[in-house]
């Protein structure tokens, strides 16, 4: 069973609203950062701080927009089951979060079996579209303002503030685990090409790779799994 | 140091607005764009009722919130005490004039800036005194240091029935009955704005540092003591 190859995790109508999101959010977070913080702001100068201004509106548009038609077009079923998945908790979710820290700092941990989504992945899904969902109508607000009275724009900022701050702490250990955790690495090739190995899917998913296994075993339209050489 | 100030007296407010239009015509400002104004108030019982103007500007306040908020430090305040700012930092994105308590601040389409009174600061330093005080058909206006004893507002503050604006650098005379509501409140910092500065920012910067540290410190302990790692794992099969 050495090659047991790799399984397919995320199709590429999930891919492109996961890479849309991520793109757009960056290049938010970074402008948006220089439109607030006078340290960032004044090493960009005045013209660097308008051209951040005017990047931060127009990535608006990608971020509220895109990612959720993206999702409803492209991907419509995966998208209300993730949404489904992400909102189901169990016992095993909550004993997952409780040891899921010493699987951080790669202390020795049984982890509980999850499904496609684990319980941090839940957590990092709901707090990703509640201050998706915060940022964008905080920011709308700010962006049409002559619409709105003096007070709601004045509580408009510090909301949208507050959002982008927890969002980018939410980020820096999403990045971190899906691209150098040596334990969850893997898990950045879902998300580039799709598929992941079999083992880490067994090891980290378990739940949802047997469900994987058994579509496999009595195949339907839609799912498939790529054989492709592992590595 | 000076500490620049101004008193109307409002009981000489004839509520003529030469005061508004000198300064648009100074500042070249845009018809909608005033950075003083004269509003009429109506107080009293009929039959024994007055109507009388009360002027309103930027305040120059002592701990200006506009000051705080502005992210490319272009609204500032002067050693002197004037609040000023610096046209060519503006970026028009205007959370100063959402900040201001006092609605003191005015957005100039044209030119993507915020703009405000500045007491006329240009003209102070040719040794002219503010647009609207030279103005003003009343004489209801005394611009000058408090600090320094000699001067006329230095003198005019003293006298009974001067209410000074606290927080601020604007003194009234009210005119006999009028309510102290019906001029602005003293300077109070908005909620919204120390929300802003003093929770959200030092929290999120807070969080960031800790998430950091976090990832830093896993990144550490999985490289001094590597646990089994998914490449290398041999386990199963």
């Amino acid at each position: 069973m050495q090659n047991e190859g790799r399984v397919e995790r995320f199709n590429l109508g999930e891919r492109m609203a996961h890479w849309n999101h991520a793109i757009s959010f960056c290049l938010l977070f970074v402008t948006g950062a220089a439109l607030i913080f006078r340290s960032w702001g004044g090493l960009l100068g005045p013209h660097g701080v308008k051209l951040a201004q005017d990047l931060h509106h127009v990535m608006a548009v990608p971020f509220t927009f895109f990612t959720l038609l993206i999702l409803l077009v492209g991907t419509r079923k995966t998208f209300f089951a993730w949404l489904k998945e992400i909102f189901t908790w169990g016992n095993e979710d909550m004993k997952f979060l409780g040891r899921f820290p010493r699987e951080f700092f790669g202390l020795k941990v049984e982890l509980p079996e999850q499904g496609k989504f684990n319980a941090g992945e839940k957590v990092n899904s709901i707090l990703t579209i509640a201050g998706s969902a915060v940022m964008a109508v905080t920011g709308w607000i700010l962006l049409f303002r002559a619409h709105f009275s003096r007070e709601v724009l004045a509580w408009a900022y510090p909301i949208h503030d507050a959002g982008a701050l927890v969002m980018g702490a939410v980020i820096i250990g999403h990045v971190y685990l899906s691209l150098l955790h040596p334990r969850s690495r893997e898990a950045i090739n879902g998300m580039l090409w799709g598929t992941v190995t079999a083992k880490f899917a067994r090891e980290h998913h378990a739940r949802w790779y047997r469900q994987v296994r058994q579509n496999q075993a009595t195949p339907r339209p839609g799912r498939k799994l790529t054989s492709m050489p592992a590595d | 140091m000076a500490r620049f100030a101004m008193l109307v007296d409002l009981r000489r407010c004839v509520g003529c607005q030469a005061c508004t239009v000198a300064c648009q015509q100074q500042w070249g400002l845009e018809p909608e764009q005033r950075f003083t104004k004269v509003e009429s108030v109506e107080y009293g019982q009929f039959p024994q009722v007055s109507r009388r103007f009360v002027t309103t500007q930027c305040m120059h306040c002592d701990n200006p919130p506009c000051q705080e908020v502005c992210p490319t430090g272009a609204t500032y305040k002067r050693q002197d005490g004037i609040v000023v700012i610096d046209e060519d930092k503006c970026v028009g994105c205007q959370y100063c004039l959402t900040a201001c308590p006092y609605g003191a601040r005015t957005y100039n389409e044209k030119r993507s800036i915020v703009q405000k009174c500045s007491f006329c600061a240009v003209r102070l330093g040719a040794g002219q005194e503010p647009a609207c005080v030279n103005t003003c058909l009343g004489q209801a206006r005394i611009f000058g240091d408090l600090d320094d004893p000699k001067s006329a507002i230095a003198k005019a503050s003293s006298q009974p029935g001067v209410l000074k604006v606290k927080g601020t650098a604007m003194l009234y005379i009210p005119p006999k009955g009028l309510a102290r509501n019906a001029l602005p409140a003293d300077a109070s910092f908005p909620g919204y704005v120390s929300a802003w500065k003093e929770v959200v920012q030092p929290v999120g910067k807070t969080l960031l540092g800790l998430t950091t540290g976090a990832v830093l410190l896993s990144l550490m302990m999985n490289t001094v003591s590597p646990g089994p790692k998914e490449e290398s794992s041999d386990e199963e099969n």
